[in-house]
């Protein structure tokens, strides 16, 4: 070390180096004579040289750009691109990376597909990010992952699209082994989507499990059109620039050839039919776990794809119609695949699955499919026991194809009564499953209803117009074995409405073996008039319309004084008026009206459940009785445990009285039984707002939200969660979205929210303004003197709401917001009078 | 070719003439590229694709230089930059690592990741940078060719190329500060 010449050092180094191991040493002496120190150093330095094999031979540029690679990953996370916050990295592929973030604006979480880092700036790259937002835009389809938006803020182009939870194929297909039964309704959606591009042109041309995703209630999403082409059919087929001579491109993702068609490494023209074969390469993976091309190189599956025949290794027990479809994807001639993924679809709804209880899959022609299309949908769900087998029967809401809104009362109307009807039936019992406008990527999916119901039988219907003519079709599924039972086709008068619904009865009775479906029950109607009004009604009340409901309603029960379910719609229609939501009527008035109706309910129809929810309502809302009032909720769920109603209404009766573990209990019953039923849905997050788990309640909600983003009420209950949890500015924004449509419904914790955040003077506006409204109710003055810090206002506002009989009063005890009056005395005289306990 | 690659020639040009202020340009700029460059690499990389990291180094270059308006010298430049930084990178994770043993955060390299790229034998990278930069007090020339080689990937021939020197030179001084390093760091690790 001490050694200063170098150079010299260096010289006798390489010489020595040049010579043989035995002469190294004579060398050495001879050239070191005089210079012990020179001696020592180079003796050392070789020895180390000897001992160097191995050291710094390999470059650490290979670990400097995995650290790199990692750290930018890192990096990304907890950033803020314009209204989005990245949360956490979901994946790689094509040219892509995909961050799940929070879009802080509404409050939702999306997924954001960035170009990767080495893409940035490429613009070739950008233009490919363009056209793939561009494809999906054109596609809407409950089995293709929307996109919200494509943006551009600073270096970052990215792609917002839906946040889809869940596993992707690849995974499920590498955790288990999927049965027939599974493989089917997966490979339908998959299907299914596919025909949704085709339709518009689009080719996929980058199918591949790792594309597709599966969330818990097993619903496809495909995903990842960044390799997609629009066409237009016919004339203008695209060439491939996926073909060999271009598989040394940097922008070929290694592993994708595993699922290309051999005209897609040929690099010849692309058709719908490259789709097709890749998807046969899916499902032959799904069936035996494993890709059938996929060798140790590259070079030899490119060969397997292209040349050599398919060596197939099945798996035991999976269905044979099954099977061959898939050898007919996998053709290696495009002539010889199924032509189109409509072709496709069929087939494999024709696949026989065997039967098995309580795993539902659905097989229905695409145009039924297309068909379910519906604005408001009401799926009915009928489970009868016939000795220890249990059978379902899922009624799907009934379509309305004529355009015409006003005979929605014999489409979806006639498709819930009929499971009304079917429900007397001796040993069956009905669920009602409620699917609403709005649950965008739901709605027309018949598969996730039956699949989340666990039915294995399928009432379709649809409403046209024939001439002057409305014609019911329906046609009644066994998903046992796929096939139809029976095909109806009835004339729709109004007048007539009822016998086409005793005679859908009597069909499904026979069907089913089961008996006695238009056996009159007392509570029911034989009036074909009272029925038509009934069913109007209930449309009615579905849809909000609270004062049409009432009207019809009560020329119901005008024509048949017995009628009770039509009672009880009526009862309910009165006590839903004094909110806010739906305006407000005189407590007193409503109230009267009321409990008259579910009275002359209960006297017509004890044993129906609807008029014991109804009398539990006004025994809790108007009466504020809470142990009569769960009586009679007990009483409607032993008569008919399987009605979501019955468990919500329950529900709020907990949560009024501070049962909030209980509460949330019910709730998930009512969401098991009827998994989008709004009121089931909301009630969850009332739940866990009123139990203060606020963390909990906005999560949920800004789930809600997710699913279904015109879902106002939720909105308005996740405002209020920000409030509680300080969230101000989150509160006022959301609000302020909720007021432009429902002004007097947001007006009070909007109030509440300008005065915490310093903005008095806006409360006091808005103060001012319902002065100038009548039937603003008191209470929701009271809320905003809360915010405002004035005690003695806000009680005295509360007294007025007490001295009305406000239903909402009953919610003071557990209402968050009302938290800052609980230490003033006032506060627990007020509970004591409303039997509340403080 | 990319938006930044102007820039980078310009900023090149402009430090080779010395201007100085160009480096500290520069140095993001290029530091981005490495990333940049690390993304692609970790995509293709697969069995399938064995990989040339010099190769990697010099498509980077390649992306990122307006050749015409550049001299080899240049060149040399970037690859030197390119170089350091990744040095500089390593070392950083390399404390980062030692640090997470000890408690604390750093960025996630699996295991199974490092486990795959053989490292120096018999010590580590800090004591290797230690090293090398008391190399660099003795003689420059070849600290610079253990850093262009070791951190930058570079060929023996890219290497002369990079110093303008001959292969034999690089050769000889690779040989000679292999073995000057090894004992070096053994030499301290033992006492």
């Amino acid at each position: 070390m001490s050694y200063r010449d170098l150079k010299r050092v260096e010289k006798v180094f390489h010489a020595v180096l040049e010579l043989a191991p035995d002469v190294r040493e004579a060398y050495l002496v001879q050239e070191c004579t005089g210079d012990e120190e020179l001696y020592a150093e180079v003796t050392s330095l070789i020895s180390a040289y000897d001992s160097s094999d191995g050291f710094i031979e390999e470059p650490a540029l290979t670990l400097g750009l995995k650290v790199l690679s990692a750290s930018s990953e890192q990096a990304m996370i907890g950033k803020t691109i314009g209204t989005y916050q990245v949360i956490s990295r979901l994946g790689k592929g094509g040219m892509g990376e995909v961050y799940l973030a929070e879009d802080t604006k509404l409050g939702r979480k999306v997924a954001l597909k960035f170009l990767s880092q080495e893409f940035v700036g490429d613009n070739w790259a950008k233009r490919q990010l363009v056209k793939e937002a561009q494809a999906v835009a054109m596609l809407d389809h409950p089995n293709i992952c929307p996109v919200y938006g494509i943006e551009e803020t600073g270096e970052h182009m990215f792609i917002v699209m839906q946040y889809v939870q869940g596993e992707t194929l690849a995974e499920v297909i590498a955790k288990q082994q999927l049965s027939s039964e599974q493989v089917v309704p997966l490979a339908r959606q998959i299907v299914s989507a596919l025909a949704e591009a085709h339709a518009h042109g689009v080719i996929h041309r980058d199918i591949k499990p790792k594309n597709i995703m599966v969330t818990r209630a097993s619903q496809i999403k495909v995903l990842d059109f960044g390799l997609a082409k629009s066409i237009r059919p016919k004339t203008d087929f695209e060439t491939s620039d996926d073909s060999i001579s271009n598989l040394s491109n940097s922008r070929l993702v290694p592993g994708t050839i595993n699922y290309m068609s051999p005209e897609q490494l040929k690099g010849e023209r692309l058709d719908y039919t490259s789709d097709i074969f890749s998807t046969g390469i899916v499902l032959y993976e799904m069936i035996n776990g494993q890709n059938p091309f996929a060798k140790g190189s590259d070079a030899e599956t490119i060969a397997t794809i292209l040349s050599e025949p398919l060596n197939t290794r099945w798996r035991p027990g999976q269905l044979d119609s099954l099977k061959d479809l898939t050898l007919t994807c996998l053709q290696k001639s495009k002539d010889k695949r199924y032509q189109s993924a409509v072709e496709l679809l069929l087939a494999i709804e024709g696949a026989q699955v065997k039967k098995q209880p309580n795993v539902f899959s659905l097989r229905l022609s695409s145009i039924v499919i297309a068909a379910l299309v519906v604005l408001m949908a009401v799926a009915l769900v009928v489970t009868y026991f016939r000795g220890p087998s249990r059978r379902t029967l899922a009624i799907l809401p009934f379509s309305n194809r004529t355009g015409d809104k006003s005979v929605d009362f014999m489409s979806s109307g006639l498709s819930e009564s009929l499971i009304d009807n079917l429900s007397f039936t001796s040993g069956l019992r009905v669920l009602k499953s409620t699917m609403v406008a709005g649950y965008k990527d739901r709605e027309n999916d018949p598969d996730v209803v039956g699949r989340a119901l666990n039915v294995d039988a399928v009432l379709v219907g649809q409403v046209n117009k024939e001439g002057d003519n409305i014609i019911l079709q329906t046609r009644l599924v066994r998903t046992s074995d796929g096939s139809e039972l029976w095909r109806m086709k009835s004339v729709l008068q109004p007048s007539e409405i009822l016998n086409v619904q005793r005679s859908l009865t009597t069909k499904i009775d026979m069907s089913f073996n089961a008996s006695s479906g238009n056996n009159q029950k007392s509570g029911t109607t034989d009036n074909p008039d009272a029925y038509r009004l009934y069913l109007l009604g209930r449309t009615a009340a579905e849809r909000g319309a609270v004062d049409d409901a009432i009207t019809s309603f009560k020329q119901a029960t005008d024509l048949d004084p017995a009628f009770a379910l039509a009672w009880s719609g009526l009862a309910d229609a009165y006590a839903s008026k004094p909110t806010v939501a739906y305006g407000s009527i005189p407590t007193a008035d409503a109230m009267s009206k009321a409990s008259a109706a579910a009275r002359r309910a209960l006297e017509a129809g004890d044993g129906l459940a609807e008029p014991h929810i109804s009398m539990g309502i006004i025994k809790m809302r108007f009466e504020w009785q809470w142990r009569e009032a769960e009586e009679q909720f007990k009483r409607a769920i032993e008569i008919d445990p399987y009605r979501a109603s019955a468990h919500v209404s329950y529900a709020s009766l907990l949560i009024t009285t501070g049962r909030f573990a209980e509460a949330i209990d019910e709730t998930k019953k009512a969401k098991d039984l009827d998994p989008y039923n709004p009121a089931a849905v909301m009630s969850l997050g009332k739940a866990y707002y009123r139990a203060r788990d606020f963390d909990g309640a906005i999560t949920y909600l800004r789930q809600v939200i997710g699913d279904n983003p015109a879902n106002w009420n939720a909105e308005y209950v996740l405002g209020y969660a920000y409030l509680k949890k300080g969230m101000l500015s989150e509160a006022i924004t959301l609000l302020e979205k909720v007021g432009t449509t429902k002004k007097w419904l947001a007006a009070a914790p909007l109030g509440y929210a300008y005065a915490r955040n310093g903005e008095r003077s806006k409360a006091y506006d808005i103060l001012n303004e319902m002065e100038a409204q009548r039937n603003i109710p008191s209470q929701e003055r009271a809320i905003i003197y809360i915010g405002l810090g004035d005690k003695d206002r806000a009680f005295e506002w509360l007294e007025k709401a007490y001295a009305e009989r406000f239903p909402p009063i009953i919610s003071l005890t557990t209402e968050p917001i009302f938290d800052d009056l609980r230490s003033d005395p006032r506060f627990a005289d007020l509970a004591k009078r409303i039997n509340l306990t403080p | 070719m990319t938006d930044s690659s102007y820039d980078i020639t310009a900023l090149l040009v402009d430090w080779s003439n010395g201007d100085q202020s160009a480096l500290e340009k520069l140095l993001p700029l290029v530091e981005r590229e490495l990333h940049r460059l690390a993304h692609s690499y970790m995509r293709r990389e697969s069995p399938d694709h064995t990989l040339q990291t010099t190769a990697l180094v010099n498509e980077a270059y390649l992306r990122l230089i307006d050749q015409k308006k550049t001299r080899w010298q240049n060149r040399a430049h970037f690859f030197g930059i390119a170089a350091k930084i990744m040095r500089r990178i390593l070392l950083n994770w390399a404390r980062d690592q030692q640090r997470q043993k000890r408690g604390g955060g750093a960025i996630q390299v699996s295991l199974s990741e490092v486990a795959a790229i053989p490292l120096i034998k018999g010590a580590d990278l800090i004591a290797l940078d230690e090293a090398l930069e008391r190399l660099n007090m003795t003689d420059e020339r070849k600290a610079r060719v253990v850093e262009l080689r070791y951190f930058g990937g570079l060929s023996v021939e890219e290497t002369a190329e990079v110093l303008d020197i001959s292969a034999i030179t690089v050769l000889r001084d690779w040989k000679f500060a292999k073995a000057w390093l090894l004992r070096e760091i053994e030499c301290r690790t033992e006492t």
